[in-house]
């Protein structure tokens, strides 16, 4: 049907080519770049002038940084030239098809692949790395031994969801009546698995299930199908924008995480219960498995600095004019002691003049280069995910729309420039955090607790003792890092600058990217701090999740269906591939200098409840102002009664 | 093929806020056989009071609607928007017709049935605010450059600019791949002003976009045969006095003319700089020119671009609009399925214009493309960047290449023209 006609087609020399392309490459690079300066500059300058610690892996750091840019460059573009037209293409042919098993199949299957590609498994693994299979037997069982069933139980429910949200597109269900009744069932689940004590333990995880399932790709892919449905479907209601699918394949993953655990519990087939299948780890192995993310020399003894000495040239110029060498420390010791008149009196009292021992603040640490990683291995597995994650949804995309469907493609080159420049970006991008993000975020997770205990930061020798006197001071200044650090880390999430671009579409530029980008930035620096509240304080997660989320569903019960709509797919988005490892590695960091707490579970959860609250409650505030100005248009006009 | 113009028709269009919209369409498709396009939009409203514009503001929402009816029922059809669409109230909305020249239509295209609309009473009001000098403003600027735009028209004494999405294309879609390379989506947006006002808001307007810089964009204004509007540009936040906008138009519906606002004796002269702008932009404006519009199935686009280009057009604005029907249309487990149509728009000069129409005709003739009309209107005014204009002082890298792409397409542009 669209026959381009390549006669027509224009050759461009290298010249032009390079003359067409470098203005657009200068844009798209300048665009990333403001979006992770912040969280980069941010977690170096933290790291020197707050908690006066050296980077170490400085030069890596800094190529990672430049490899992540260069990868988002391309995926963005990736994204907004091959991925999300052809969502949006399939989007806009199978409903047209008429045939409403295959489009609910066809749904199901997306969301069934989107989870294998996207494997969050990793993450929850790294998450539960120091769980102990005698303190949580379930836990570690469903993580370890039932880690298969774990991963299909979580893309069955994406299958689900995507398969709800679609046909929510045609009968033309509010978000709210789906939203609110699913978090009911959510939280009351929850507070009935907190009363028992194996239960519990499922919360961190169930929870986070939800909140890591839908990754970089799978986001806007759906969006844009959604998007695709809407234009062609009208089911009548005006405020069906094409979102909620990625409400639903947040909401759904949580459910089938606790009911598999429930199975699992009745069935006593986990560590440790009577029907296990597997073998009982012995209590020496078990305690090798740390949280493997805090520096090296943590969990065994903490070196402190040896004292310095007072040298003869300094003991010679006191002497001579009775002054005391820099930077002492002075003790009493005396033979007897007495108290008289309500004050303390030492006989014979023995004073010792020495040194405090200061180190000399470094900037960048002698290691520049992590000697143990291999950039060929990291850059193969780099692209292996990239291509796992992208090529298979597409091919299936391709197969449904060429072979199913029977339609052809239009623009199919941008379509393949498209699909191959977000494979690059993907690859570097992932090579870039393994570089660069990785080890800046894991540095700073082990030692942000220098604030308020005393560790061994990374790469040095000797311990540092807390830097503010009170441990409560110094947890505050944890929490308020993990804000910053939330925000950051959120404006440069590329599947939250998909949505952002998405919803400035939809309402045709009324509700702008920028705003949403800091709305729900700011939503997920509460929800971390929050997150990192619970560890450090080790609270119940449950005392922490049923509070927020109470507010959310009373805000969505007064909120404007728009607002729903974009409000609680930005909570599907937020967690991605930039703020995940660097909010784990925090967690784990900090955790892992708690007594009592042995996983990282939870604040993944929190970051997702944030930026509803706050999207929600911006959708509150300027539907009032738009009240307001209706006022203005119920008057009578006044002209007519003059006229007439 | 058929060839309307005995009858002559009209394009009209609607602005409507989006709570009454579905109201007014269906008052308007009620007789079998009619039809109507639409697309959201968002109108711009700035704030009085600076600390409210540190407030999240959320613009309002607006459908445009358009149809294509027979001259003869306009007024009917003016009559039915701005009574059921409550246009009489502040800051409703907007409806204006103009006249189409040369419009013809493939055997698919849904035409307006002759007698359709229903002999509507003589609504004394609904006549009485039609004017007829008004002229429409369209600008095609990125994104970015919407926010400066927007503020310059607000300033110069018109409403709050509607505007919605389109698409530019031209000869870089024959790029291939490349085509990645240019950023297709812009911003559209839509200015009503009366006769006195619509120069100095068009060059208030070409001005703060720099239409006369290459890749700034694309401006024209169109008169009208008879239209209103009722837009505002601020928002208050005053919910019981009347804000300045009310009473302006309270004054100008007792007067009965807009004159009494003319400032011209106390505006401040201008510096010589921005004179000597004003007069860089003033001579790159263009007239009398004409717009080639064609609605067609928006599947079909691509094939009609080819066509366009062949024909001679070498740009075109693209905007995409759902169709609404009085007819048994598909239905899915209880939702209705959308037709969606693009609205093509090329602004040339009087031969080229003329060229491209017949051009295409022919073309969708051969190609059997049936669900296709096209039609001219006249354009007294356009500014934009004209090549070779040498007055400004950066030539970007990108329109060295667009000129060898000009050159490049006069080749089959020419061979186009021998087959004819």
């Amino acid at each position: 049907m669209s026959t381009h006609s390549h006669s027509n087609r224009l050759t461009l020399g290298w010249r032009d080519t390079y003359r067409l392309l470098l203005p657009y490459a200068k844009r798209n690079l300048t665009d990333q770049l403001k979006s992770i300066w912040f969280i980069v500059a941010y977690l170096i300058l933290f790291q020197l002038l707050v908690l006066h610690l050296p980077l170490v892996y400085s030069a890596m750091i800094a190529v990672g940084i430049g490899v992540v840019a260069l990868g988002l460059m391309f995926f963005m573009e990736g994204l907004r030239v091959g991925l999300m037209p052809l969502g949006e293409a399939i989007g806009v042919v199978l409903p047209r098809s008429g045939n409403m098993v295959l489009i609910l199949g066809f749904a199901f299957l997306l969301g069934l692949g989107a989870t294998f590609a996207e494997p969050a498994i990793a993450v929850l693994k790294t998450a539960g790395a120091g769980v102990q299979p005698e303190a949580a037997p379930l836990l570690y069982s469903l993580l370890n031994d039932f880690s298969g069933e774990l991963v299909s139980a979580v893309g069955v429910g994406v299958g689900l969801a995507v398969l709800l949200g679609v046909l929510r597109f045609f009968y033309g269900w509010s978000l709210k009546y789906l939203a609110i009744p699913a978090v009911s069932l959510l939280l009351g689940l929850s507070i009935y698995f907190s009363q028992t004590s194996l239960l519990n333990d499922i919360l961190g995880l169930a929870w986070d299930c939800g909140a890591v399932t839908t990754g970089p790709v799978t986001v806007p892919l759906v969006l844009a199908l959604g998007i695709g449905v809407c234009r062609i479907v009208n089911s009548g209601s005006d405020h069906n924008a094409g979102f909620g699918i990625v409400t639903l394949a947040s909401l759904f993953p949580i459910l089938a995480v606790l009911l598999l655990a429930l199975y699992h519990y009745n069935v006593e087939d986990y560590y440790g219960g009577e029907h296990y299948r597997g073998e009982l780890i012995s209590s020496l192995e078990s305690s090798a498995g740390e949280a493997i993310l805090v520096g090296d020399d943590n969990a065994s003894q903490l070196l402190r600095r040896p004292p310095e000495k007072v040298s003869e040239a300094e003991y010679q110029r006191y002497l001579e004019t009775g002054e005391l060498p820099d930077g002492y420390d002075v003790s009493f010791s005396a033979s007897d002691s007495e108290l008289v008149d309500g004050a303390l009196v030492l006989q014979n009292p023995e004073v010792r003049i020495f040194k405090q021992s200061e180190r000399t603040f470094h900037a960048f640490s002698d290691e520049s280069w992590d000697r143990n990683l291999s950039l060929a291995e990291q850059a193969k597995t780099a692209v292996f995910d990239a291509l796992r994650a992208i090529v298979p949804l597409c091919l299936f995309l391709f197969f449904v729309q060429r072979f199913v469907l029977k339609q052809p493609l239009h623009r199919a080159e941008e379509l393949q420039a498209g699909i191959l420049f977000a494979v690059i970006g993907m690859s570097l991008f992932g090579l870039g955090i393994a570089l660069g993000l990785m080890p800046l975020g894991g540095q700073l997770g082990g030692n942000v607790p220098v604030s308020f205990a005393e560790i061994t930061p990374w790469g040095m020798k000797y311990a540092e003792g807390p830097l503010f006197e009170s441990e409560h001071t110094g947890k505050l200044v944890a929490i308020l890092f993990a804000f910053f650090l939330g925000y950051g880390a959120t404006l440069a999430e590329p599947a939250l600058n998909a949505l952002g671009d998405t919803v400035e579409k939809i309402t045709v530029g009324a509700f702008r990217k920028p705003l949403l980008m800091q709305c729900v930035a700011i939503g997920v620096g509460f929800g971390i701090a929050a997150g990192i509240c619970k560890i450090a304080y080790n609270l119940p997660l449950i005392w922490m999740l049923v509070p927020p989320y109470m507010v959310v569903l009373l805000l969505t019960w007064f909120s404007k269906e728009d607002f729903v709509n974009f409000g609680w797919d930005s909570a599907g988005v937020t967690t991605g591939p930039i703020t995940v490892p660097l909010v784990l590695a925090m967690g784990l960091g900090i955790g892992g200098n708690i007594p009592g707490v042995s996983d990282g579970f939870g604040i993944l959860a929190l970051a997702s409840v944030g930026p509803i609250m706050t999207v929600l409650a911006v959708g509150l505030m300027t539907s009032k102002n738009d009240e307001l100005s209706a006022d203005d248009t119920e008057e009578e006009p006044v002209a007519e009664a003059v006229v007439s | 093929m058929k060839t309307h113009s005995e009858q002559g028709l009209s394009e009209l269009t609607a602005i409507l806020p989006q709570q009454y919209a579905d109201v007014v369409i269906a008052s308007l498709i009620e007789s079998p056989g009619t039809s109507a396009l639409l697309w959201n939009a968002r109108g711009t409203l700035l704030h009085d009071k600076w600390y409210r514009q540190m407030l999240p503001t959320i613009s309002p929402a607006k459908v445009m609607l358009q149809l294509l009816i027979p001259t003869a029922q306009l007024d009917t059809a003016i009559a039915i928007v701005i009574e059921k669409g409550r246009l009489h109230q502040q800051g409703a909305g907007a409806v204006f017709a103009s006249a189409c020249d040369d419009v013809w239509a493939g055997s698919a295209f849904h035409d307006w049935p002759v007698d359709a609309l229903p002999e509507q009473e003589q609504s004394h009001l609904g006549l009485l605010d039609l004017k007829e000098d008004l002229s429409v403003i369209y600008c095609v600027v990125e994104r970015d450059q919407t926010r400066a735009v927007s503020k310059a028209a607000i300033a110069a004494g018109a409403h709050g600019p509607i505007v919605f999405y389109g698409e530019g294309h031209g000869l870089r879609d024959h790029l291939g791949w490349l085509r990645i390379t240019k950023q297709v989506d812009k911003e559209i947006l839509t200015v009503l002003v009366d006769e006195g006002r619509s120069r100095e808001v068009f060059s208030a307007m070409a001005n703060a976009a720099e239409m006369h810089l290459p890749g700034r964009g694309y401006m024209f204004m169109m008169p009208l045969a008879r239209g209103m509007f009722n837009l505002p540009s601020r928002s208050s936040a005053h919910a019981y006095e009347a804000n300045m906008q009310q009473i302006i138009t309270a004054i100008d519906n007792l007067s009965g003319h807009t004159h009494w606002r003319d400032q011209s004796a106390y505006s401040a002269v201008q510096s010589s700089r921005q004179q000597a702008r004003a007069k860089r932009c003033r001579q790159n404006y263009r007239k009398d020119m004409v717009s080639v519009c064609s609605v067609v199935d928006r599947d079909d686009v691509e094939q009609l671009i080819e066509m366009m280009l062949a024909a001679g057009a070498t740009g075109m604005q693209i905007s995409h609009a759902r169709f609404a029907a009085n007819e048994e249309g598909c239905e899915l487990a209880g939702a209705k399925i959308n037709k969606e149509y693009a609205i093509v728009r090329s602004v040339r000069d009087a031969q080229t214009a003329q060229a491209i129409s017949a051009h295409v005709r022919q073309a969708a003739e051969e190609a059997d493309l049936c669900d296709i009309c096209m039609f001219l209107q006249p354009v007294p005014l356009v500014a934009s960047y004209v090549p070779g204009h040498r007055n400004y002082r950066a030539e970007p890298i990108a329109n060295k290449v667009g000129k060898q792409l000009l050159a490049a397409t006069e080749k089959p542009a020419q061979a186009a023209k021998v087959r004819h």
